[in-house]
């Protein structure tokens, strides 16, 4: 199983750890099939634009409320660079607008915070049932 | 783990949701109704809800419209439509003929059973870091209050209303949410602050426990 690179965007430390970690554990539970994610952080959008253009992470956790900028204008230029990652918009504001924008404008998914089990366990199926399109 | 479904009714017709919510909690459902898809979208994806039964023709966003954005968003759980007309539309786990007859609901229940929560993973230490940086928080927000910097207030309560909630706790979450629509709604500062000391009442009590 190839390593897959993660790179998670929030202005939250610990809400970032919390995302790793309860990546970690789905791995660890069995319930996905890949195990090996290496992790990259970014607190704000010009240190993940800079990560991103770096690693070119396959994944991508990406909330929409950054201090710096719209994690929707990170979103397309991340597109741009690589248009085959797949990136899950994080927001505390799930209006449908939001959403619909979010998807026109490239992303996989949409996780509405706060964060549960099951809502990240959804993000990682659909990104396994995408790499094996 | 109960044996309680939790059922998502999305119906625009003030009477069959009635009736629909009635005869769902006969079986013993807890049900949640709504009267469109954009509020049926909304409560699934808080993966709180097993099933989503849900008409097609809605104002809004349709029984479809809302299925295929939930599917592509990765929700795995049955959505069922029930619809007067013959449609097909992949995606939907089942579609059932309306108006709905007994028979119809007993099989869907049938089919049903609660499903398993995968519980989210808090290390101790970043529970600890959560709540060692709830006393700094109060003091921005008591500084925003003082230099009447809404923006940053209204980024803040955001922010506590996102990770509060993933922490565990839905009432701070709740309290930041109103301050935040309070600001939104640009209300007068008299709410602001009412908004804002009912937060600080509720961080009390989470500093205190």
């Amino acid at each position: 199983m190839p390593e897959r690179k993660i790179l998670l965007v929030d202005d939250v430390d610990y809400t970032r750890q919390l995302l790793r970690n309860n990546i970690m554990a789905i791995c660890q539970s069995g319930k996905i099939r890949n195990k090996n994610f290496t992790f990259y952080n970014a607190g704000k959008a010009s240190a993940a634009m800079d990560l991103f253009s770096m690693q070119l992470p396959g994944m991508v956790f990406l909330d929409i409320e950054l201090p710096d900028a719209s994690g929707l204008e990170l979103l397309k230029k991340f597109k741009a660079l690589k248009p085959d990652c797949f990136i899950v918009m994080v927001s505390g504001v799930s209006t449908l607008d939001n959403v619909k924008q979010s998807m026109a404008d490239g992303a996989a998914s949409f996780i509405v915070k706060p964060f549960t089990g099951d809502k990240i366990l959804a993000a990682l199926r659909l990104y396994e049932r995408y790499l094996t399109q | 783990m109960t044996d309680t479904i939790r059922l998502i009714l999305a119906e625009d017709d003030d009477f069959l949701r009635q009736l629909l919510q009635m005869q769902c909690e006969a079986h013993g459902a807890e049900v949640a109704a709504v009267t469109n898809g954009e509020e049926a979208v909304s409560l699934a994806l808080s993966y709180e809800y097993d099933v989503l039964l849900m008409d097609i023709q809605m104002p809004v966003c349709d029984g479809i419209q809302a299925m295929t954005l939930l599917r592509q968003l990765g929700y795995e759980r049955p959505i069922y439509a029930m619809s007067a007309d013959n449609i097909t539309a992949d995606g939907f786990t089942s579609v059932l003929k309306k108006p709905l007859q007994e028979t119809d609901l007993q099989q869907l229940f049938q089919q049903q059973s609660p499903k398993p929560s995968v519980a989210l993973v808090i290390a101790p230490e970043l529970m600890q870091q959560f709540l060692h940086s709830l006393p700094q928080l109060q003091q921005q927000l008591d500084l925003c209050r003082q230099q009447r910097d809404w923006p940053e207030l209204q980024r803040l309560s955001h922010k506590l209303a996102g990770s509060a909630g993933s922490f565990g706790y839905p009432s701070i979450s709740e309290k930041a949410k109103q301050l935040q629509q309070a600001l939104m709604q640009q209300e007068p500062s008299a709410v602001i602050e009412h908004r804002l000391a009912q937060l600080h009442l509720q961080l009390q009590e989470v500093k205190h426990a």
